[in-house]
């Protein structure tokens, strides 16, 4: 068993095949060897971490994608698609679906990133500049001139 | 508005602004995956400056060029593509609209009376055959222009084409296109070829790919509704073609053409109505 230690001083002990799902404390484990000293994950609070590991527990039976397999994933055209247990679990607030995409960035789980990112690309799909700020809170910081040159840039696109 | 430097993303980060808590690389992964939508990604470079920035610097977003020939300006489109990808290659999808089947009407009605009838029982009607014709030569008029402008823009950077799609379209269209490719035909960085012809043909069109490759590419096409007639440069590069076709009687043309495809590894060939090949 593994025991992690998150930002708010919450312990979690979990299977070790769970953990190493993180890349980061796979490696860690890997540098230690066998310890039974808690691994602090100062960028993780514990509402985070328990929904990442939840992520981790669902698909530790799986095998972990290799550099060849991200390599590939590099050339060929990527989809938006989710699978249906990842569409479930991925349906939290905006504000925990942002914390587990930074989480999972930082404690390198490349699924659990792709999920999240997934999830806000098909957010952004379909929707106006407006209706994007909107859904993200986003000021629209443009000046007049450059809102002019925008309009101006793309009207090509205009009644499409 | 581009200063050439990596921008920062927390340069205008609120409260609230949950997507610009995101590293720099987390958000290029989400512009990455809006790429095969030229709408979306358009409207991201409008949201704000830091999403402006971040689209206008990654010429990997503007890989795939993706156009309709009847909207409103898809030469247009293109250039904005062309002006961002910088030297990346990318990959070209034309589509052609659905009302541009109707320009097999105009070459058939000389030698085909049979579809000139079928037509107008469709709906056309002897009553409006006038405006019908008037309508037809005005879309060949839209098409063939739209083809050659974009070819003309298109081809300049033949030498960048990794993926080349055309679908649903006119065989003449593709062939009007093909006329532009420049400099013997060579594309290096070609990787796949698509050309799906709408069908409407009784009889698969003879098409002269005039493409050219390096040696030891490795090029997948399909073709759908036609007979690919291609320079041995290509040919022996293809490592895998399908073939969808409507006839039974064409097995002699069909090998015979395929001859020079030395290398090839993979042949598919795909009769929808399940008649037997010759």
């Amino acid at each position: 068993m593994v025991n992690l230690v998150t930002s708010d001083n919450e312990s979690f002990t979990v299977e070790k095949a769970v953990a190493s799902r993180s890349v980061l404390i796979k490696n860690m484990l890997e540098d230690v060897g066998e310890s039974d000293q808690p691994i602090p994950l100062p960028n993780v609070t514990a509402s985070v971490l328990k929904k990442v590991l939840e992520y981790c527990d669902h698909h530790k039976n799986e095998p972990m994608p290799t550099s060849e397999d991200l390599a590939a994933e590099d050339t060929r055209k990527r989809t938006t698609d989710i699978g249906e247990w990842d569409q479930k679990f991925i349906q939290v607030d905006q504000e925990m679906l942002f914390e587990i995409i930074l989480a999972a960035n930082y404690l390198d789980i490349k699924p659990l990133l792709d999920v999240g990112c997934k999830t806000v690309a098909n957010m952004i799909k379909g929707k106006t500049p407006e209706e994007i700020r909107k859904l993200f809170n986003i000021v629209n910081d443009f000046t007049p001139e450059e809102e002019a040159q925008i309009k101006k840039e793309n009207e090509w696109a205009e009644d499409r | 508005m581009a200063s050439g430097t990596k921008p920062d993303p927390k340069a205008s980060v609120g409260d609230r602004q949950y997507f610009h808590r995101l590293p720099y690389e987390t958000i290029l992964d989400i512009f990455d995956l809006i790429t095969d939508d030229s709408v979306a990604l358009i409207c991201a470079s409008q949201v704000c400056r830091l999403w402006r920035q971040v689209i206008h610097q990654a010429p990997e977003l503007w890989y795939l060029i993706d156009l309709c020939l009847d909207s409103p300006d898809p030469e247009a489109q293109a250039k904005h593509w062309l002006r961002y990808a910088g030297n990346q290659p990318f990959s070209i999808v034309l589509r052609f609209p659905k009302r541009e089947h109707r320009l097999q009407y105009d070459e058939c009605e000389d030698e085909d009376e049979e579809d000139e009838e079928e037509e107008d029982v469709n709906g056309a009607g002897e009553a409006i055959e006038g405006e019908a014709s008037f309508w037809r030569k005005n879309e060949v008029y839209l098409t063939d222009t739209r083809t050659e402008s974009l070819a003309m823009a298109l081809c300049q950077h033949q030498h960048r084409w990794r993926e080349l799609s055309f679908q649903d379209t006119h065989y003449y269209n593709v062939k009007l296109f093909f006329t532009y490719i420049e400099a013997w035909g060579f594309v290096p960085q070609l990787e796949s070829l698509d050309i799906l012809i709408a069908n409407h043909q009784e009889f698969p069109c003879p098409l002269s790919i005039p493409l050219k490759c390096v040696t030891g590419a490795d090029v997948e096409v399909t073709f759908v509704n036609c007979l690919p007639k291609f320079k041995q440069a290509f040919s022996q590069a293809i490592t895998y073609l399908a073939l969808t076709i409507e006839l039974d009687d064409v097995t002699n043309t069909i090998l015979d053409k395929l001859r020079p495809c030395s290398n090839l590894q993979e042949l598919w060939i795909d009769t929808p109505d399940s008649r037997e090949m010759g």
